[in-house]
């Protein structure tokens, strides 16, 4: 595994949506290229025929049935229920205005 | 030191008041967490009118809950209402949660006394409480030591006397290796078992809550109180809530141990290594039949949890994004013109000023595992491997009751020793890593310290559901008492 460059750092970063200074973009390229070429043990096991484990229950049995299956019934009635008050969730928002959360804008 | 169960019984009894616990506590605290840092938020006025409400109750003469008038510190990944919840982060500055916790909704039914928040690292990504934006917590034991993390501050509370019991909560032994590295009891129940309705989610498959206490039997009835059911988190599990206390008190006689070879491995430090054993062969000698498992994958968990646990981080943190809650940035000057410029500099700005720099690394980390190209060879394939390393679990529980290893393969590390090195500290993690990735509940019960008095932790594995088990064999190593002389006569 090659390491990171700073290239793909700042392909990564703009998809988590974090800017990043040039002296970050050097040193998390290295640290993460570090971290991946570690990672990149898990090649070299055998998985064929496995299924992947996406949660756990305590009913779900390993490689066994979809998450679908295992989770069958756990939906909630979909029902209005009392939640946070409009105020009690605009309260901690930096900027709120008219009633709302207050963005820069986004459409021209 | 006075424990959870015994501050229960003479407040119910009416021997001590609630209102002089609290005030006791808040003096422990001014005395010993300026040096120590386990406190961020310490919610002086919540809690005397809490012990006062106590005390009041107990004049109506209504009945009192199993917690009456015991302190129990919140780590600060856990909301509570009205009071600051930072999740060791600067992006989370000055919010104040518009609710509580199921846990804390339980710990005030319960009658608890809650003396305010703890240090962590920063979103609970770390095992040293170093990554803290507020700065690091201390080990008592030694204060050029780290606790360990990321539940640090809630593991200090409890191992210096200034609450008998904490909640933390443990994605990949963040519960249970502070609680080996400053000699306190931490379990973490099996996923699913405490409701995270509450919690700042880090990795939504690995989170789970659970308590650290003074002593078992205390670790115990906080479990008893937490546990359950609750609609508002449909991944906690309906299963019917066992009898922990009475489990402190069983017999061992006859209960099956595994031990697994690869948990004695290279990297193991010998002093730690010698007390686990003289620890096995005390509960040997106290009726427990002793046999080797093989758990062959464990040596792969450190990899298969990097890249689960950083692809989920980085998704529950995208919701960190300066519009409705936290710090928010506004850029001075705009980068661009094209449409949405505005809004993703805000963004950018918010989460880069936000976001310390571990915080940072994983979420890169999961967001490469997760993107197009990469999925496949990383996140799928560490989802397949976490199926091999439950198997091995399967398998090896099919011929033993409970697994016995170290909690962490050294004794507390120094402040500032691992921090330069990402990959040195994730790899502290790997004894508790397998049980987080199958979801097994697992405790953390003190054992003999090394020559220099530094702490160590026992790990105790046991099956999905049965906390009871691990909480028997706990309590039988805590009454053994041991002290070190045992292993090396």
């Amino acid at each position: 595994m090659t390491p990171m460059d700073r290239a793909q750092i700042r392909h990564v970063a703009e998809l988590a949506e974090l800017e990043l200074t040039a002296e970050e973009e050097e040193r998390l390229a290295a640290e993460i290229g570090r971290v991946v070429a570690y990672v990149s043990e898990l090649d070299a096991i055998d998985t064929t025929d496995v299924a992947p484990t996406a949660h756990v229950t305590a009913a779900a049995t390993p490689g066994e049935g979809s998450a679908a299956d295992d989770l069958a019934g756990l939906f909630r009635p979909d029902e209005p229920r009392p939640g946070l008050s409009h105020d009690e969730a605009l309260a901690g928002a930096p900027r709120a205005a008219h009633g709302g959360f207050s963005v820069p804008t986004f459409v021209e | 030191m006075e424990t959870v169960t015994t501050i229960a019984e003479s407040v119910r009894k009416g021997e001590k008041r609630a209102v002089e616990i609290a005030e006791s506590t808040l003096a422990r605290i001014a005395e010993r967490d300026g040096s120590l840092h386990a406190f961020l938020a310490v919610a002086k006025d919540e809690l005397i009118a809490q012990a006062r409400a106590v005390d009041e109750k107990r004049a109506r003469g209504e009945a009192l809950g199993p917690l009456a008038g015991v302190p129990i510190a919140l780590k600060d990944a856990l909301c509570m209402r009205g009071v600051p919840t930072t999740s060791g982060s600067k992006i989370l500055e000055g919010w104040r949660p518009p609710y509580d916790a199921t846990v804390v909704a339980k710990l005030r039914a319960a009658d608890a006394l809650i003396p305010g928040k703890t240090n962590l690292d920063e979103f609970a990504m770390g095992s040293s409480t170093e990554s803290s934006a507020y700065g690091p917590t201390k080990n008592p034991v030694d204060e050029t030591r780290t606790p360990g993390g990321s539940s640090g501050g809630s593991a200090v509370a409890v191992a210096a006397g200034m609450s008998p019991a904490s909640l933390g909560s443990d994605t990949g032994g963040s519960i249970r290796q502070p609680a080996a590295f400053t000699g306190v009891v931490g379990l973490k129940p099996t996923y699913g078992r405490v409701s995270r309705f509450g919690l700042v989610a880090f990795a939504s498959s690995l989170d789970q809550i659970g308590p650290f206490a003074s002593d078992v039997r205390g670790a115990a009835r906080v479990l008893s109180v937490i546990a359950g059911h609750d609609p508002k988190d449909m991944t906690s599990l309906t299963a019917s809530v066992s009898d922990y206390e009475a489990a402190c008190g069983a017999s061992v006689r006859g209960l099956r141990l595994g031990v697994p070879e690869e948990y004695f491995a290279e990297g193991l430090d010998p002093e730690v290594a010698t007390s686990i054993r003289a620890a096995i062969a005390a509960l040997e000698k106290g009726g427990c039949v002793v046999r080797p498992v093989k758990l062959p994958h464990t040596r792969h968990a450190v990899a298969t949890y990097y890249v689960i646990a950083t692809a989920e981080a980085s998704s529950n943190l995208a919701r960190f994004d300066g519009v409705r809650y936290g710090l928010r940035v506004e850029p001075k000057t705009a980068s661009g013109t094209s449409q949405g410029s505005a809004l993703r500099a805000m963004y950018g700005a918010t989460r880069d000023a936000g976001f310390g720099p571990e915080v940072k690394r994983r979420i890169l980390l999961g967001t490469f595992v997760l993107s197009a190209g990469y999925y496949d060879a990383y996140y799928l394939k560490a989802q397949k491997v976490r199926t091999l390393i439950r198997r091995d679990f399967e398998a090896a529980f099919t011929e033993v009751d409970a697994i016995v290893c170290p909690t962490a393969p050294t004794p507390p590390f120094k402040l500032g020793e691992k921090t330069s090195d990402p990959l040195s500290m994730y790899l502290s993690d790997v004894y508790t890593l397998p049980a987080s990735l199958a979801g097994l509940p697992a405790i953390s019960v003190p054992c003999a310290p090394t020559r220099a008095g530094l702490p160590v932790g026992l790990q105790i594995i046991a099956r999905p559901l049965e906390e009871t088990t691990a909480l028997s064999l706990a309590a039988a190593v805590e009454s053994m008492g041991l002290t070190g002389s045992e292993g090396r006569q």
